[in-house]
């Protein structure tokens, strides 16, 4: 039987949320002389920078959490056994001579 | 690195010493709390695929962030200014590429019981000559990589005591210390270390921008100074400027994530569950370290104006001396900070000597040589050859030869070479092994020779246009002639998880 997966990399909306903020952490969409606004001390175009890139971390958090399901731990548990029982592993290791 | 310290001598020393019983200390701890298992692969490189949130997150913190980010990315925005804030993003790139393979990697990685990233890329393709190839270049890329850092480390010891440790001695003294804790602990002592090592770094770069605030000047005097001497570093880049921003993003995003020491770390998470914790982590991360050492190279400009390059090189341990002068706690932290550095390198060096150690022991000896072995012996094969590399790079780094320099400067280049077999392989069944392995070497042979020359076609790194040419070979060699009908089928297998 084939796992249930869910896969980031399978998701056009993980890969049209990446293109837009990847496009949006290179600052092409400035004018050269956009170092003379500034807030606090830091330029606005800076400021907008570190704005796009919190939404990336933002947005990978989201990802992680609602796009990214394997059954590896409904198979393996949170790992605690296979710490000392060697032989689920040698198992594992035999089935890839198939 | 070389920074020099005035300020510090005996006390520097005295955090040094202090520095490496405590590793010895967890090393021992590490062996004695694990005796009762026996010595296993697993075991020794994946920590028993045990490792919880806090030890996993810190372990990738610590191999992706090393001394080299606090001591050289202030002087780099210190002459780049504004344009050098890409530092920022870069590190979150990284997490974003991991989304794009961890997940069916580290499914892959429990069902099949991966070690290595070589590990892998044998299931995958069941080919010799790939997975001899990946092992050389990951080798190679490692072993260039541990140097780079030995040669910190000895920089970093004799600049912290203000020269009372040459720099033979600290090189010798810390990589016997790593050495020692590896072997006691494997990666349960590499990464409990990397807790500690993470820790202190974060106190030290969070304490040198408070007093870089407080004594030299915020951000908007540093705006005033270069708004009237040189503009360019607060505008955002243009053109050649423009290409390097974007170069560095998918470079460093790429190349940190499939670094093999960062590809092992997703083997060795506890669970799924884990990992993700992780990774959500590390994904703000940058703003904490790299934005905060931004800053601190920010405001060097206002605070130490018109050092040439090199001596900007120095801007930490100036500022660093500055704020040991203004009192008791200042000059401690700062005692604290390069001890943190040095830290950093230290455990940046540790996980890449035990990657290395496992592509030998798993890839290489437990594989082609002796298939037969026990895992002791394999594990403890991968030992003594990696104590062999050690020996053979702390010769090179004690006088690091000037004209064969270059050929130990190829890392990144070579190393994210692997991408394509590593993440084209987990989704596309008709990747011809052959296209893959003709793909690896010439994008390797090509990104070295652009090294070697100096050439940077449109200001874009050499690394990439291998890893275009690469990656190029693969998919139009693929879809020239794709693998055959079996091939096919076991690949359908493997990613399809049907075994």
């Amino acid at each position: 039987m084939k796992p249930r997966m869910s896969e980031p990399v399978r998701k056009r909306r993980v890969w049209l949320g990446f293109i837009v903020l990847f496009v949006l952490i290179n600052p092409w969409y400035f004018a050269s002389d956009a170092g003379s606004t500034r807030l606090m001390g830091i330029p606005l175009w800076a400021l907008m920078i570190l704005g796009a890139s919190l939404a990336l971390s933002i947005f990978i958090t989201w990802t992680i959490n609602t796009q990214w399901r394997t059954d590896s731990d409904e198979l393996y548990g949170d790992g605690k056994e296979i710490g000392g029982d060697n032989n689920k592993s040698d198992g594992a290791r035999r089935d890839r001579e198939v | 690195m070389e920074v020099e310290l005035a300020f510090s001598g005996w006390s520097g020393i005295f955090v040094l010493v202090l520095y490496g019983v405590l590793m010895l200390g967890v090393g021992v701890f590490a062996f004695l709390r694990n005796r009762g298992m026996r010595e296993s692969l697993d075991e020794y490189y994946l920590g028993g695929r045990g490792l919880g949130v806090m030890v996993l997150f810190f372990t990738f913190f610590a191999t992706q962030y090393s001394g080299n980010t606090v001591i050289g990315y202030p002087p780099t925005a210190y002459r780049m200014g504004y344009q050098y804030l890409v530092s920022v993003p870069f590190f979150i790139m990284i997490i974003m590429v991991y989304l794009f393979f961890a997940p069916r990697l580290y499914a892959l990685g429990r069902r099949f019981s991966l070690l290595t990233p070589v590990d892998w890329i044998e299931l995958r393709f069941r080919s010799k000559s790939v997975s001899i190839l990946a092992a050389i270049l990951m080798l190679y890329g490692l072993a260039n990589y541990l140097l780079e850092q030995f040669v910190a480390i000895g920089q970093g010891v004799s600049g912290l005591t203000g020269g009372t440790i040459p720099y033979q001695v600290g090189v010798i003294f810390f990589i016997v210390i790593m050495v020692a804790y590896s072997w006691l602990g494997g990666m349960r002592s590499v990464a409990y270390t990397d807790t500690i090592q993470g820790l202190a770094l974060l106190f030290g770069v969070f304490t040198l921008l408070i007093g870089s605030l407080y004594y030299f000047g915020g951000l908007p005097s540093a705006a005033e100074y270069m708004q009237a001497n040189s503009p360019e570093k607060l505008n955002p880049p243009d053109g050649a400027g423009l290409t390097r921003w974007f170069s560095l993003l998918v470079l460093v995003g790429i190349g940190a994530a499939i670094y093999p020491h960062a590809v092992q770390r997703i083997f060795s998470a506890k669970s799924e569950a884990t990992l993700k914790r992780s990774f959500i982590r590390m994904a703000y991360m940058p703003f904490l370290t790299a934005g905060v050492v931004f800053m601190v190279g920010i405001i060097g400009i206002a605070a130490f104006p018109g050092l040439s390059t090199a001596d900007s090189e120095q801007l930490v341990g100036m500022m660093a001396n500055a704020l040991a002068n203004q009192n008791a706690f200042f000059y401690w932290a700062m005692v604290l900070l390069f001890g943190g550095v040095i830290a950093a390198i230290v455990s940046t060096a540790d996980s890449v000597l035990l990657t290395f150690s496992s592509i030998i022991s798993n890839d290489l000896y437990g594989r082609y040589i002796k298939p037969d072995a026990s895992e002791y012996q394999k594990v403890l094969a991968g030992k003594l050859v990696g104590l062999v590399a050690v020996v053979i790079l702390i010769v090179i780094a004690w006088y690091p030869p000037a004209t064969l320099y270059q050929i130990f400067v190829l890392k990144f280049e070579v190393l994210i070479q692997v991408a394509p077999a590593l993440i084209l392989g987990l989704y596309w069944t008709r990747l011809n092994a052959r296209a893959v392995f003709i793909g690896m070497l010439a994008g390797a042979v090509m990104a070295g020779v652009f090294t070697f020359m100096g050439y940077r076609p449109l200001g874009v790194y050499s690394g990439l246009w291998g890893l275009l040419l690469n990656t190029s070979i693969c998919v139009a060699g693929t879809w020239l002639a794709g693998a055959d009908a079996t091939s096919r089928e076991h690949a359908r297998k493997v990613i399809g998880f049907e075994y």
